[in-house]
């Protein structure tokens, strides 16, 4: 993974760069090279235009020497002739001879006399060299009509010396001529001198023009016609067209013989040299360019090996080592820089988590320290339930299920002198702050209650002290209450706390209190208390408002009226089963949002006073049916002593009956011997029945009741044992002690919940 | 506990006496069983000298009125003494027999 980082990390930036480096190179290159070659192109080319139109002027000036020549000579001799014309025909030609001899470009030479009486068919003696030798003739012989021939013609017509147009001669030799007319020392025209050139000694004579290896000469005459091809002279006799984009032709006419000499020259060759320097120019800068994107990638690479390592420490740190080694590096400012600054925030994170590990440290501490709290706390509440099993005139249970782990919540009772003393109480605001009002609250009315038996006086007494020492405005909302278990009376007084609920034969309503400030608020305040009668079975039910304000997901509140019908429900539970059935309301309507506050709940059921114990019997049967058999007389024996009625025998018969035969179907697994003790005792108004078993745990207050309503055709078989108990004792709690089931049955005289 | 099943034809008579609780509901299950199996008839039971009756003995004459259900018969409960009747009250069995 590593080498692959380390890859990709390369590949991103060194191609990147040397693909950003090679591009603007490229473009310099490509705008430095065009102009460099448009004026290299431009400079070769005016230099080969010189050079060549040099070639061409030194061409045609030494032509043109030689033909000015032939123009003197010809002039010369019609000059001469007009003093010293020959006097026959062999002076003629000695002097055509010597006329030819004496100018080496002049090939040959023709007097064409005007025909004249003396000559009436003309005459022309004509010299010309062939081979080394000379040849004379008669043209008139060839040709009659040669006075008619341009040459001749031109001659006369202009009255001066004219270059004529190129014409092969019969032996197949092409010449130009010049003539010019000849007249006799009485001015009397002659006839025409004319002096013939050979093309081929133009040829020769211009031959070394060759400014360029590729190059060729033409020679044209006055209308373009190629006299002259140098290279090529298949194309000698035809026109010189202006053709080819290819060549470039250099032009420069003679000022004799009306001819032009044509250099033309393939473009490529003067711009040889110049193709020369591109092809290396662009090799030179194409090396350049590679030497340059070589060099960045090694230099990179080189700096990159220090990038990854940075980025090696960097991760290693970031996996918690903070004493890695941050790499030295002797590469540029930038890197060194980067390692400086990595090594800083090496330093500060070993800094910071050093901070953060004794922030953690003091934050365990602090939530140790809340845990021990919440354990103190706890240990304020009672927990051991039921708190009084002896006595028979209290059923009394109470939860605070706090929403952190301290909680402003509180609630205890205790008894002194036959009176029981219970409160419950919330601490306005949260936390560790709550937590503290809470348990000097609860410390107060400890201690007051010692010597106070008036919950007015209780609440007053409190109330000054807290206000007294209260100097963080925190107060807490309070409800006391003080029973008279003997006579079922009830003072209470209310600090501003929610009015508690009182469930009283059948009627489930909320307690009148007079509402009161919570305490903790004014110094010196008096609080009313309240009483009222409570008859026995009557149950006081007291709450915070984390109950009837706990919330769901959507925020909607528990409400009054589900906790008063949930109470209701609850008429013939026990108080446990009574909140155990309001904490599975109150989670059902939570649906999982969680508890924003202390939720806490006291139950207390007065069952009447608590009379002597009158007797008490005891029955033992082994897990059998047949057992079951010695319960009638049992039972029969209860009811003398309790001095019930035939009919409640019967039904308190039924109710043991079912009890032991589930126990006997349920708790013992079958064909395994068990024993079942049932112990009853008996006071004035309560019979007592305490029903248990060594067989594994089975809670039949659990069993769910049967629908009773339902046709015959939809009733179970079975689940009707446990609830015809329960629909004939007044009070059934279970309990698992000590590896036993403890089913405990109350029966009050006159029936006094049910 | 003894149970006096009559065959008058058109109806069936049982007369329960004694007390059927749970021992006695095992004992005399074969029958309740017998009754269901006739309970195409009118099955009258006749609780005049039924001292007491147990959930298992509630559960017998539930057996024999799902049998006439289905059979298309019925179920007549006579002579109930208060208190057994407050046992079928408190079960909702006075609803499902038909108690003269």
């Amino acid at each position: 993974v590593k080498i692959k980082h380390y890859f990709d990390i390369h590949h991103s930036l060194i191609s990147r760069v040397v693909f950003w480096t090679v591009l603007a190179s490229l473009l310099v290159f490509l705008i430095s090279f065009g102009g460099a070659m448009f004026f290299a192109q431009k400079n070769i080319s005016r230099q080969a235009d010189e050079k060549v139109n040099i070639c061409l002027d030194i061409a045609v000036s030494s032509l043109d020497d030689e033909l000015k020549g032939v123009e003197d000579a010809a002039r010369k001799t019609v000059e001469y002739l007009k003093f010293n014309f020959p006097e026959n025909n062999d002076e003629v030609y000695t002097f055509l001879e010597s006329l030819t001899l004496s100018n080496t470009f002049v090939q040959g030479v023709v007097m064409a006399f005007e025909t004249s009486p003396s000559h009436p068919d003309g005459y022309a003696p004509y010299i010309m060299e062939q081979e080394g030798r000379y040849i004379l003739r008669d043209l008139s012989k060839t040709q009659p009509d040669y006075s008619q021939n341009p040459w001749y013609l031109n001659a006369v017509k202009q009255n001066k010396g004219n270059w004529n147009k190129a014409l092969v001669e019969i032996n197949g030799t092409k010449i130009i001529s010049y003539s010019c007319p000849f007249y006799s020392s009485e001015e009397e025209f002659m006839g025409v001198l004319a002096l013939d050139v050979n093309v081929e000694d133009i040829r020769e004579q211009i031959g070394l023009l060759k400014p360029y290896a590729n190059s060729s000469f033409y020679v044209l005459d006055e209308d373009r016609n190629i006299l002259i091809q140098s290279e090529n002279p298949e194309m000698e006799g035809k026109h010189l067209e202006d053709k080819n984009e290819d060549m470039r032709l250099y032009y420069a006419p003679t000022k004799y013989g009306k001819l032009t000499v044509a250099v033309e020259l393939p473009v490529a060759d003067i711009l040889a040299p110049v193709k020369n320097i591109r092809r290396s120019l662009i090799v030179l800068s194409l090396l350049g360019i590679l030497a340059l994107a070589l060099t960045i990638v090694i230099v990179l690479r080189r700096q990159m090996g220090s990038v990854v390592k940075f980025t090696q420490a960097a991760r290693s740190i970031a996996a918690g080592n903070f004493n890695t080694p941050i790499p030295e590096t002797k590469d540029p400012n930038e890197l060194q820089r980067l390692g400086k600054a990595l090594d800083e925030m090496q330093t500060s994170l070993r800094t910071y988590m050093a901070d953060l590990a004794a922030t953690q440290q003091e934050k365990g501490k602090i939530e140790n320290e809340i845990h021990i709290a919440s354990g103190i706390q706890k240990a304020m509440l009672p927990k051991i339930y039921p708190p009084y099993p002896d006595r028979d005139d209290l059923d009394i249970y109470g939860i605070l299920l706090p929403a952190r782990e301290v909680g402003g919540d509180l609630y205890d009772f205790f008894i002194r002198d036959e009176k029981l003393y219970f409160c419950i109480g919330d601490v306005s605001g949260k936390g560790v702050p709550a937590s503290l009002v809470m348990a000097v609250t609860r410390s107060l009315i400890r201690i007051v209650s010692m010597r106070e038996s008036s919950p007015g006086s209780i609440m007053r007494t409190i109330n000054d002290s807290m206000t007294d020492m209260n100097e963080t405005a925190m107060f807490v909302t309070l409800f006391i209450g003080v029973l008279d278990l003997a006579s079922g009376k009830l003072a209470y007084c209310n600090g501003g706390h929610n009015a508690p609920l009182l469930s009283a034969r059948g009627e489930v309503r909320m307690l009148d209190v007079v509402a009161n400030l919570p305490v903790g608020i004014l110094d010196g305040k008096t609080f009313v208390e309240q009483q009222t009668q409570l008859d026995p079975g009557d149950m006081v039910f007291l709450y915070t408002d984390g109950l009837t304000e706990s919330e769901d997901s959507a925020h909607r509140l528990f409400g009054d009226d589900a906790m008063i019908d949930t109470v209701k429900a609850s008429e013939k539970n026990n108080a446990r089963r009574t909140i155990d059935e309001m904490v599975a309301k109150v989670r059902l309507h939570a649906d999982g949002a969680e508890q924003s506050d202390d939720l806490t709940m006291l139950a207390v059921r007065y069952m009447g006073p608590q009379h002597e114990q009158r007797f008490v019997k005891e029955l033992k049967l082994r897990n059998r049916l047949s057992e079951t058999a010695s319960l009638e007389p049992f039972v029969e024996e209860l009811g003398t002593e309790f001095k019930m009625e035939k009919s409640e025998v019967m039904r308190l018969n039924l109710a043991l009956e079912e009890v032991v035969v589930n126990i006997i179907s349920y708790a013992y697994p079958p064909d395994t011997d068990g024993e079942i003790s049932l112990v009853a005792s008996g006071t004035d108004d309560c019979l007592k029945l305490v029903i248990s078993d060594a067989g594994r745990p089975f809670d039949p207050t659990k069993q769910a009741d049967p629908d009773i309503t339902l046709d015959a055709d939809d009733r179970q078989i079975g689940g009707l044992g446990i609830y015809l108990v329960r629909n004939i004792v007044d009070t059934m709690f279970y309990e698992r002690v000590d590896r036993h089931n403890v089913l405990t049955l109350r029966k009050y005289k006159n029936n006094a919940i049910s | 506990m003894t149970i006096n099943i009559k065959d008058e034809g058109t109806q069936v008579v049982a007369e329960l006496e004694g007390r059927l609780d749970t021992i006695a509901s095992t004992e005399k299950a074969a029958s309740f069983q017998e009754l269901a199996q006739m309970a195409g008839k009118t099955i009258v039971f006749d609780c005049g000298k039924l001292e007491y009756i147990s959930s298992s003995g509630l559960r017998l004459l539930l057996v024999v009125r799902k049998a006439a259900q289905a059979a298309g018969g019925q179920v007549i409960i006579r002579k109930l003494s208060d208190d057994i009747r407050s046992v079928f009250t408190m079960t909702g069995f006075i609803d499902i027999f038909t108690v003269e």
